[in-house]
């Protein structure tokens, strides 16, 4: 052991730690793809299902509303609540990415990864947007019915929250895109 | 590690694949996952993920590389989308060969006392590093040539020499001096 260069020493302890087996029969295999499979289902209708309650309930308001801008406001809710499940869809549905995979190479894959994420930070708004606009507007539309302009103060912290967190995102989201194309360029170098 | 350049001949039905590659390659699977998760019960799923991502995979395999490197190439790109999913979770940072190699090793003085948990330790160093700094240092200790790690990652053969050069001096820094004693 003691003539042996380090490399060769700390592989052969690698190759020949003891190690806890984990086999799978066939049989467990496609059970656990059925499970799998059903899971990732089973969550994207619950997600409906959630948009479902909200779409009935945006709905009532909908048809209650006697103004255009309250209208206006809870059908961009209506609009809103399908479009996050929808969303989460495209994310959770079940793909077969495992013969892609093996055709892919690492750096490729991880490449991917990171372009999923810089995608993900470079289109938060477009996510969080219509959301955030149609509850404005909903909003906007209980202020104008209020009778007593001085309960337009009760407001105020919730604004101020929502001014400070739009803050601190704003240069959170330029960093994390700044961070992860630096890792995007370090891959590319490799390849050459 | 043995060289097990097992190709298809047309013949071989996707459950005989896997079952095959869980003979040859399941032991090494297994140290493959313990270098993307140190915690026992997550383990046990990610190496569950790996394998029903190979027998996924095997209903397309066409033999245009050897079985060697699509098993390895499943498993890392399995391997790698659950620590980005965690990276996510837990906003950890991994560094890079370069940044261990710079780093001072705090554990020096005690290598000696310490080569019973070199393993351990491995696996930590394992833990930090980035995806495909992972995937380069594994295949190294799995004994896998400059060749066969540029063809699992994608990591052209210079830069597969500088990484590999690293991972020696890194080897032979923090897990030798004990061994050379003992």
């Amino acid at each position: 052991m003691a003539s042996e260069p380090p490399e060769n020493d700390i592989r052969s302890k690698w190759q020949n730690q003891p190690n806890e087996t984990t086999r799978m029969s066939i049989e467990e295999i496609r059970q656990k793809a059925w499970k799998l499979q059903r899971k990732a289902r089973r969550e994207v209708l619950v997600l409906y299902g959630f948009a479902l309650l909200f779409v009935v309930f945006f709905g009532m308001s909908f048809v209650k509303a006697n103004d255009t801008l309250s209208r206006a406001g809870f059908a961009l809710m209506v609009v809103s609540a399908l479009y996050f499940p929808y969303q989460a869809q495209k994310r959770l549905w079940p793909r077969s990415e495992s013969t892609e995979s093996a055709s892919t190479t690492g750096l490729d894959f991880y490449r991917r990864e990171l372009e999923r994420r810089r995608d993900y930070w470079r289109h938060i708004w477009g996510l969080l947007g219509p959301l955030f606009f149609s509850s404005g507007v909903v909003l906007l539309a209980v202020l104008k019915a209020m009778k007593n302009p001085g309960l337009w103060l009760n407001l105020l912290p919730f604004t101020l929250l929502l001014a400070i967190w739009a803050a601190s995102f704003i240069p959170l989201r330029k960093r994390e895109l700044r961070k992860i194309q630096r890792e995007i360029d370090t891959v590319d170098a490799l390849r050459s | 590690m043995k060289e097990t350049e097992f190709r298809l001949d047309g013949k071989c039905s996707q459950d005989d694949l896997y079952r095959e590659t869980a003979a040859t390659y399941g032991v090494a699977l297994d140290r493959l996952a313990q270098a993307y998760e140190a915690d026992p019960e997550i383990r046990r799923d990610l190496l569950q993920e790996i394998h029903l991502a190979l027998w996924r995979s095997f209903e397309g395999f066409d033999a245009r590389c050897s079985l060697r490197t699509w098993v390895y190439r499943v498993a890392h790109n399995t391997a790698t989308s659950h620590i980005v999913r965690q990276r996510r979770a837990n906003a950890q940072n991994f560094v890079g060969l370069e940044e261990v190699e710079s780093l001072p090793d705090k554990n020096g003085d005690d290598l000696a006392a310490d080569q019973a948990n070199a393993l351990e330790r491995l696996l930590k160093l394992f833990q930090r590093l980035k995806p495909l700094d992972r995937q380069v240092i594994l295949s190294y200790l799995e004994g896998m040539d400059a060749a066969s790690i540029g063809e699992i990652t994608g990591i052209s053969p210079g830069n597969v020499a500088t990484k590999i050069h690293r991972i020696k001096n890194i080897l032979a820094r923090r897990f030798h001096r004990g061994g050379r004693d003992g």
